[in-house]
């Protein structure tokens, strides 16, 4: 299962100063489910996945996959997760057969579990005809099936797709769903970001609305139709964004981008804790 | 670390890397087409050199034509056969003789200068008359001809430097023309019946000693590494930016990161693969050359006898064993830089960018090696990359013994580098700058201040290490200063400006780059006044021993008559009433002891413990402490290994005082020591501890006795002070730098209230 308690992160700019793109994120999602983290861009969606894919480290709070640390423990961590996102690439100069090969032998399978995977994967992902093609020659949906078959060769409990769709064709994108979809009935904890409402409308049991890094609306969207009185998500989601921007205004609080003295108190809190 | 998943990376890596074309072409097929090509037309201007017909005229040739004393110049239309040494060179000259005239003048220079002609020889009016006088002179009246009255006729040869076909016309004339003024001077001499020996009393006769093999290694040697080692640097360079750079462009990066490979492996599996192409693409180099040079000897050969060309044998077996045994950590060490480099850039552009400096850096070393009179010394061999190429060089000409000594600090250093290089990398990749840096976005003023204002509390280990470079390098302009020492201001001077070339950059450093001086001084705290006591019991035990081992120092390494002198020099201008011992004292124990310390067991040691393990920080900054000794071998060692002894009293103690209080007994000791040299081993006691020693520098050593009871004593001390640590539980040692706020927290820690929480507090 995945899991943040109080997972924040701040970045700092060198022009800007400290920014905060995560602000105290909460969620946890359980096998066979698929939770959506909805948002705008720049709303934290892919700072949030990337902690839980551990490319970053967060600077407060527990991000936990299958009970393992993302932070303390990341070499475990990666063995418990397939991560796809539009900007983790394939080789260009390999195969798509080598590219899931490399892969599934990193992970440490053994040959023969390895090419019985293959095999299955290649056939449920309907990808026996780009076998021997370079990455360099393959279009991009070809490229988005090999990512998933990379990300699936070692059969991992946890998903993550960030902003998966990106850049794909609509077959492309149904026939990616349509995959998440099975994923999910075969029992995997899946995390989905996406800022296109029916993307996440049509796949994600629970989803979480994230705006300027912080949670505005949290539970299944049946929940979240009834709580806000909105039958569309996507009038619903803008609302939210609307009120949060009102609010903002109205508590003169300052935006997300810190800037001035703001910006330095929160660098002294961090430097508190990192002790 | 898993040693299969680096093996797996660097399988991947290599099989891209061959598939790429950009990079065969650069590490394969260049070398493979550039030498050739460069052999084409080092032999087509070779066969320019052997098979151009020149085209030579000569004006005024009537005016010798009928003198029959003179030997013949021409014969028809060439010139004369019994000019020439080989007879097939006859008719490549050929000759056109003009009649002596203003207009022909005129006209043979516009003829020159169309490049319709090559040469032109001019006799002057009156040249045969001039040369017949002479003769007459010496055949008549040989004793009286006033040597300088008869100035000689001057023939001109014009020529035009801009075409290279004149200029190789007017060498060949010159030298025919030379032959034919040797004739002439042998018939003058025969005339006046003198023997040709009144032209040549003597004749020198060069032997070289040195055996055509080892003239032959000497080449080899000081060619070969050269351009191995330059093709090992281009060919680890454009690899590792493909590898790190472009995969970053490419988004493969974030791929591979979020696999179970770790980043070191990740990092070891790149660099196998860089380190394989850079020792490839040397191989296919030195192959290239090696084809090349056996297709253009055989050629020259064929096109005639060129004694040079036929002396150069190609290089024995053994010295190219010793060429790919030194290519092999050459290679890891620029493969392992160019990783790290690459590591910095975003994109393949930006990384090619970082080639020059690369070669800036490298290059010079490199070139050093060949500078004449720069040798294989300890000196020499701590420099890195330079001191590799000598070794090489010593090997391939046969000097085993000479290399054998300097094997181990060449490969200390060589290997050193190696590995900061490939931590440098390994840091890179754990950061998450690795994905996201955006270097060419940001101003050097907003970087110098975010520096500022995130200046860590004590110093990173890139401060401790930009510090060392300032203190070297201020050192080096102090020396170039010169000071006379002729008097005790001038040792006053040279004294003061050496110890503030070292405590100024690292006060700059400190305002610069540290929130934390006192910390970074070790001066935290009250005093530990039991630590000193020891620390000055530790000075007093160590003299004897410190003393024996500089005599055994001297003995290995004999100091040159320059430092001899100058340590002349410097007594002369210290004894003698005007500088007492007080000053002395102040000068030579007090001041460095003070300046020293700060900078090398606190900015430096601090800086350098902030990424490096404490057992490691203590050598590196004694390894600098000793560098910057560096006057004569004796006290770099010497001064390394008390720099050990500094460094574990800096660290056990957490306070600069003992180490101040050390440094200053010892000098000040060592002082004492050469100041009553006389009176300690006349006086009664005296004998017992101390013995006179023949040499200059040490002066008056110890007896064996004492140097056994005062190590004891001294290691006694030493395991005192190794216990130190269980007694001053109370206080702390300095934490590490606190690092910037995007660098790693541990999470669970972090739990309690975010630092979002904390700022709105």
């Amino acid at each position: 299962m995945i899991e943040a308690v109080g997972l924040t992160k701040v970045y700092d700019d060198m022009k800007l100063g400290p920014r905060v793109a995560l602000d105290r994120l909460n969620l946890s999602a359980e096998p066979g489910e698929v939770f959506g983290l909805l948002g705008p861009n720049g709303a934290g969606k892919t700072t949030a996945l990337r902690i839980f894919g551990t490319l970053l480290q967060p600077t407060a709070g527990i991000a936990r996959i299958n009970g393992f640390d993302c932070a303390s423990q990341p070499e475990l961590v990666r063995h418990q997760i397939g991560y796809i996102s539009a900007s983790t690439a394939i080789y260009d100069r390999m195969t798509a057969w080598e590219v899931v090969e490399y892969f599934g032998r990193l992970h440490g399978l053994k040959p023969k579990l390895l090419q019985e995977r293959m095999e299955d994967l290649f056939d449920r992902l309907g990808m026996n005809d780009i076998r021997q093609v370079l990455g360099g020659k393959m279009s991009t949906g070809m490229k988005q099936k090999v990512s998933i078959a990379r990300a699936l060769v070692h059969d991992p409990p946890v998903l993550i797709f960030d902003e998966a769709t990106n850049g794909l064709d609509v077959l492309v994108a149904r026939s990616l769903m349509n995959t998440v979809s099975e994923l999910r009935d075969q029992g995997k904890c899946i995390i989905f970001s996406s800022h296109i409402m029916r993307e996440v409308e049509r796949l994600c049991t629970r989803i979480a609305i994230l705006h300027r890094g912080r949670v505005l609306a949290e539970g299944t969207i049946t929940d979240l139709h009834s709580e806000y009185g909105h039958h569309d998500l996507e009038e619903f989601f803008l609302d939210l964004i609307e009120q949060e921007e009102a609010r903002r205004l109205a508590t003169s609080e300052s935006p997300a981008y810190s800037q001035g003295t703001d910006s330095s108190s929160i660098v002294g809190a961090d430097r508190e804790f990192s002790r | 670390m898993n040693w299969r998943n680096v093996q797996l990376i660097w399988r991947r890596e290599i099989r891209d890397q061959l598939r790429d074309r950009r990079t065969l072409l650069v590490i394969g097929v260049l070398p493979l087409l550039i030498y050739p090509m460069m052999g084409i037309v080092f032999l087509r201007a070779s066969q320019f050199i052997q098979q151009h017909d020149a085209r030579v005229t000569v004006i005024g040739a009537e005016h010798f034509k009928e003198s029959g004393d003179l030997p013949p110049l021409l014969e028809g239309d060439r010139f004369s056969g019994a000019l020439f040494s080989d007879a097939s060179q006859i008719d490549r000259i050929s000759v056109n003789r003009l009649p002596s005239s203003p207009s022909n003048i005129k006209n043979v220079r516009h003829l020159l200068a169309a490049g319709e002609i090559d040469v032109v020889v001019e006799f002057p009016p009156g040249f045969a008359e001039s040369l017949d006088a002479l003769r007459q002179t010496i055949e008549g009246r040989v004793g009286e001809i006033p040597l300088s009255a008869r100035p000689p006729p001057r023939p001109v040869i014009l020529y035009d430097s801009t075409r290279d076909e004149s200029k190789l016309a007017q060498t060949r004339v010159q030298i025919l023309l030379d032959r034919w003024e040797g004739k002439i001077i042998r018939g003058n001499l025969e005339a006046g019946a003198m023997p040709i020996e009144v032209t040549q009393p003597f004749v020198i006769e060069p032997v070289n000693v040195a055996t055509d093999q080892r003239r032959q290694a000497v080449i080899w040697s000081k060619l070969l590494p050269f351009i191995v080692f330059i093709c090992a640097l281009t060919g680890a360079f454009y690899p590792a930016v493909d590898l790190v750079a472009g995969e970053k462009e490419r988004g493969t990066l974030e791929t591979l990161l979020t696999s179970p490979a770790q980043r070191n492996e990740i990092v070891w599996g790149k660099l196998l693969t860089v380190i394989t192409f850079s020792i490839g693409s040397a191989l296919c180099n030195l192959g290239s050359i090696a084809l090349t040079g056996r297709l253009i000897v055989q050629q020259l050969k064929s096109l005639g006898p060129m004694s040079g060309v036929e002396a150069l044998e190609p290089p024995s077996l053994l010295s190219m064993v010793w060429l790919l045994l030194a290519l092999v950590p050459m290679a890891a060490l620029f493969s392992a830089a160019s990783l790290a480099l690459a590591a910095l850039a975003r994109s393949t552009k930006e990384g090619q960018y970082y080639l020059m400096p690369m070669f800036l850096v490298c290059m010079p070393l490199m070139l050093m090696s060949l500078t004449p009179g720069f040798e294989l010394n300890l000196g020499t061999s701590l420099i890195p990359i330079t001191g590799m190429v000598l070794l090489v060089q010593a090997a391939m000409e046969g000097d085993l013994l000479l290399a054998g000594r300097y094997l181990l600090p060449v490969a200390l250093v060589t290997g050193a580098c190696g590995l900061i290089s490939i931590r440098w990398a390994v840091d890179q990749f754990k950061q998450e700058s690795i994905l996201f840096r955006d270097t060419e976005n940001v101003g050097l003023i907003a970087w110098a201040r975010y520096a500022y204002r995130h200046r860590p509390a004590t110093p990173s280990l890139a401060a401790a290490l930009v510090c060392v470079v300032f203190i070297f390098l201020s050192q080096f302009g102090v020396q170039s200063l010169g000071f006379g020492m002729s008097t005790t201001g001038d040792f006053v001077k040279m004294v003061l400006a050496s110890q503030a070339s070292i405590l100024l950059p690292v006060l700059l450093l400190t305002w610069l780059c540290v929130r934390q001086p006192r910390r970074t001084f070790l001066l935290s705290g009250s005093l530990p006044f039991g630590t000193i006591a020891l620390a000055v019991l530790l000075a007093v035990a160590l003299v004897p021993v410190g003393t024996r081992l500089m005599e055994r120092l001297l003995d290995l390494f004999p100091l040159p008559a320059s430092f001899l002198e100058f340590a002349q020099r410097l007594e002369e201008s210290t004894s003698g009433t005007a500088l007492s011992l007080g000053g002395a004292l102040l000068l030579m124990a007090v001041l460095p002891a003070i300046c020293e310390e700060l900078a090398f067991r606190g900015f430096i040691l601090s800086g350098i413990r902030s990424r490096i393990s404490v057992g490691l920080a203590v050598v590196l900054s004694s390894i600098f402490f000793g560098l910057a000794h560096s006057t004569a071998v004796h006290q770099t060692i010497s001064a390394t290994l008390l720099g050990l002894v500094l460094g574990a009293l800096a660290v056990k103690t957490e306070h600069i005082s003992p180490c101040i209080a050390f440094h200053m007994s010892y000098n000040g000791l060592q002082l004492l020591r050469s100041q009553f040299a006389s009176t300690l081993t006349d006086a009664d006691p005296g004998g017992l501890f101390f013995r006179a020693t023949g040499s200059p520098v040490v002066g008056v050593s110890f007896t064996a006795p004492a140097v056994a009871a005062s190590g004891l004593v001294a290691f006694l001390l030493l395991w005192q002070i190794g216990r130190l640590s269980h007694w001053r539980l109370g206080q702390q040692r300095p934490d590490r730098p606190l690092s910037d706020i995007t660098e790693k927290t541990e999470g669970p820690h972090l739990t309690a209230t975010t630092p979002v929480e904390k700022s709105r507090a």
